[in-house]
């Protein structure tokens, strides 16, 4: 070792962690249940955050809606000049209005064998096909019958149109592209948690959406407008029926909750077809993603002042709950940490109590005070970075532990995610500097101590 | 006063320690010169102030009052920094109990100046020639706790040696040495103040009195006697009394 002394400090500080090593492991445990704890909960405040607030409800976005109530009984209409003033806002990211299918219709198709027939009338929505941009669904998701590709020659003799992404329509005997349909995960959880087991069909589980995911084009079902299980309609429909040809594209959590989402084009058409010109000039909202989610307050603000209203969400309460849990944590963790932080104190009072006489030794040879202060406080920073990532590992494995036990042993709930947690780099990185910083403030009193020791009392000691 | 200025120049220098009736005045007004080159031995009783003087001049214990003066630096003027930079260039300490740390080996303890040093290069070869100079060149790798009490002290001295400093500064060195070891300890005492390096002396041996250039006594924390032997003074008190 001695053979090439490359002299700083940090050797010393080296040197002396090497022999208190068993000193600076007791006394770093504290530090270290800590920062697991610390790991831990924030970990699973994170993932329970990203599903809750990611996948259930996204807490950035935000449904405008005109107002369901008000004194003269007329509300102020959600239309294109709305659009172009949210879109203007400067909190907003992207605005989709939405169009929902207002007139009877229905749906039939084949899902893993079963026949499935489902009421589409208020249950069907147009969304901007722009909602997609980035996801590759979005090659999918278009207004086909307004493309160019949408649009294809007669179909041949035997009514076939040669791509199974194209149909061949009774109305003009011509091939359409399939209306593209995507869905959220809501309607996975809603079909397998009470739509399923009441009709006795299989529920959709990991494999089946997996398959699902893989072979998503092959879900096809006929869209019948105009048609309804309802026997006794209120809307008169002088349009006659018309059936057309779906298929879904995306899963996806930009889908309206409940229902399917369609391109807006198809709406906007069908409604009209159906409903008239009046039906429209309106939309029944306007989903927005705002920028970042601190900036919800500030715009639900100009929406009420607009006149109009933010749709119920439970995204606020939620994130509230997760906020004071995790706030409850958090004081749990750095209440461990802190004592630990007053254990590392009692440790390096200690240690210099012992080496008193070594501190008059540095300080005769030429340490100075900062030095001295520079030695302790360096092997509290090592302790402390050394019980944090051991903190940090325990965490972060108690977590896969219990991701595996879940994952093996507790049986599908809705939204049930493959992980709990969430570790980013911040939080990693954020746990250890806390390990580093508590230590350091632990240690900085001793060190005081340390640096003002007259060396010629701490020599005779 | 010599044409050159002094390398230790104390003024009036009083410490006291304890308050109320434990209160001990350790020194009570001691002022003196030594001259650059010299070899001054600080001799007087048990607890007469001898060893407190000394870390006054090292910078390891501080005055109550006076003027501490060591190579042209008033300690006064000097921040904690500076007065640690002067003791690791500019001072070595020789102790009687050695003061070696003993999780260091031989050779790093000889280097632990240079662990503090603004600027350091060569130090393996620097802490050799150093550690070659008191006769200890094949104990580099060893830990102290493997040597005898006068190998120790010549680990000690090659430490204080390493930064080749002016002034040595030694509180009893031989204190703890059998007398054989002790006068190869004063005799590489004599070379290095033949080299020209300063040394003073905290001792009740009669032997390391002798081999000084001359003597100073201190009792009840006064200076009271020089040595006949000393260096001619350009002063009429190169000691002088406290006032």
């Amino acid at each position: 070792m001695s053979d090439s002394i490359r002299p700083s400090i940090w050797r010393i500080v080296r040197q002396n962690l090497r022999r208190n090593l068993k000193l600076f492991l007791l006394s770093g445990l504290g530090i270290v249940i800590g920062i697991s704890a610390f790991v831990f909960f924030l970990g699973l405040s994170g993932g329970v955050r990203k599903v809750v607030l990611g996948d259930i409800f996204p807490i950035n976005r935000i449904e405008v809606i005109a107002p369901k109530t008000t004194l003269t009984g007329l509300s102020a209409p959600v239309d294109d000049a709305l659009v172009a003033k949210v879109r203007a806002r400067p909190e907003v990211a992207a605005a989709y209005p939405r169009m929902r299918l207002s007139f009877p219709a229905e749906g039939r198709g084949d899902l893993f064998g079963a026949q499935l027939y489902f009421p589409l009338g208020g249950f069907c929505d147009g969304m901007d096909p722009t909602l997609l941009v980035g996801d590759p669904a979005a090659e999918k998701f278009k207004d086909w019958d307004e493309l160019e590709a949408g649009k294809m020659a007669a179909c041949d003799p035997a009514g076939k149109c040669g791509s199974s992404d194209y149909y061949c329509s009774a109305l003009d005997n011509l091939c359409h592209h399939r209306v593209p349909v995507i869905v959220s995960r809501h309607m996975i959880e809603l079909y397998n948690g009470s739509f399923a087991p009441a009709h006795g069909l299989k529920r959709v589980g990991a494999a089946e959406e997996a398959m699902l995911a893989k072979f998503m084009r092959s879900v096809k079902f006929r869209i019948d407008l105009g048609r309804s299980a309802v026997k006794t309609l209120a809307v008169n429909l002088a349009t006659p029926p018309e059936s057309h040809e779906a298929q879904l594209v995306a899963i996806t959590t930009k889908a309206v909750p409940i229902g399917l989402t369609v391109p807006i084009g198809y709406i906007r058409r069908w409604n009209q077809k159906y409903l008239g010109d009046e039906s429209i000039k309106h939309y029944s909202s306007i989903v927005v993603d705002l920028k970042s989610k601190g900036m919800v307050a500030d715009f639900v603000s100009w929406v009420k002042a607009t006149g109009y209203e933010q749709e119920e969400s439970y995204a606020e309460n939620f994130a509230l709950v997760i906020t004071i849990v995790t706030l409850l944590f958090i004081v749990i963790s750095l209440v461990i940490i802190g004592m630990s932080a007053v254990n590392i104190a009692h440790t390096f009072f200690m240690l210099i109590s012992d080496r008193r006489k070594e501190i008059g030794i540095l300080r005769a040879v030429g340490a100075s005070k900062a030095d001295v202060r520079r030695i302790i406080l360096g092997e509290a920073a090592a302790v402390g970075l050394g019980a944090g990532a051991l903190g940090v590992v325990l965490g972060v494995a108690a977590a896969k532990t219990i991701d595996f036990l879940s994952n093996r042993f507790v049986p599908n709930f809705p939204f049930k995610p493959t992980t709990y947690f969430l570790f980013t780099p911040a939080l990693i990185l954020g746990a250890l500097a806390f390990a580093v910083v508590f230590c350091v403030l632990g240690a900085f009193l001793p060190a005081r101590r340390a640096a003002n020791l007259q060396p010629a009392q701490a020599l005779a000691s | 006063m010599s044409a050159v200025e002094p390398i230790i120049k104390l003024v009036d220098i009083k410490k006291t320690y304890g308050q109320g009736k434990g209160r001990q005045d350790v020194l009570r007004g001691v002022s003196l010169d030594v001259a650059r080159g010299d070899m001054v031995a600080l001799v007087g009783q048990s607890g007469s102030g001898k060893s407190t003087l000394l870390n006054i001049v090292g910078g390891l214990d501080t005055a109550d009052s006076g003027t501490v003066v060591v190579d042209g630096n008033d300690y006064r003027k000097l921040d904690d920094q500076k007065q640690s930079r002067l003791r690791n260039e500019r001072i070595g300490f020789i102790f009687q109990a050695f003061h070696l740390l003993e999780h260091l080996s031989v050779l790093e303890n000889v280097a632990l100046p240079a662990f503090f040093a603004d600027r350091s290069s060569n130090v393996n070869d620097r802490a050799r020639a150093a550690l070659d100079r008191v006769g200890l060149a094949d104990y580099a790798e060893r830990r102290p706790g493997m040597l005898s009490g006068g190998q120790k002290q010549r680990v000690a001295i090659a430490r204080a040696l390493f930064n080749h400093p002016i002034l040595l500064l030694c509180d009893e060195p031989t204190g703890n040495l059998d007398s054989e070891t002790g006068r190869g300890v004063i005799e590489l005492f004599q070379e290095l103040n033949r080299e020209g390096l300063t040394l003073l002396i905290v001792t009740h041996e009669e032997r390391v009195s002798q081999a000084a250039k001359h003597v100073m006594r201190i009792a009840d924390g006064l200076l009271v006697d020089q040595d006949s032997r000393s260096v001619e003074l350009s002063t009429p008190a190169h000691v002088r009394t406290g006032t």
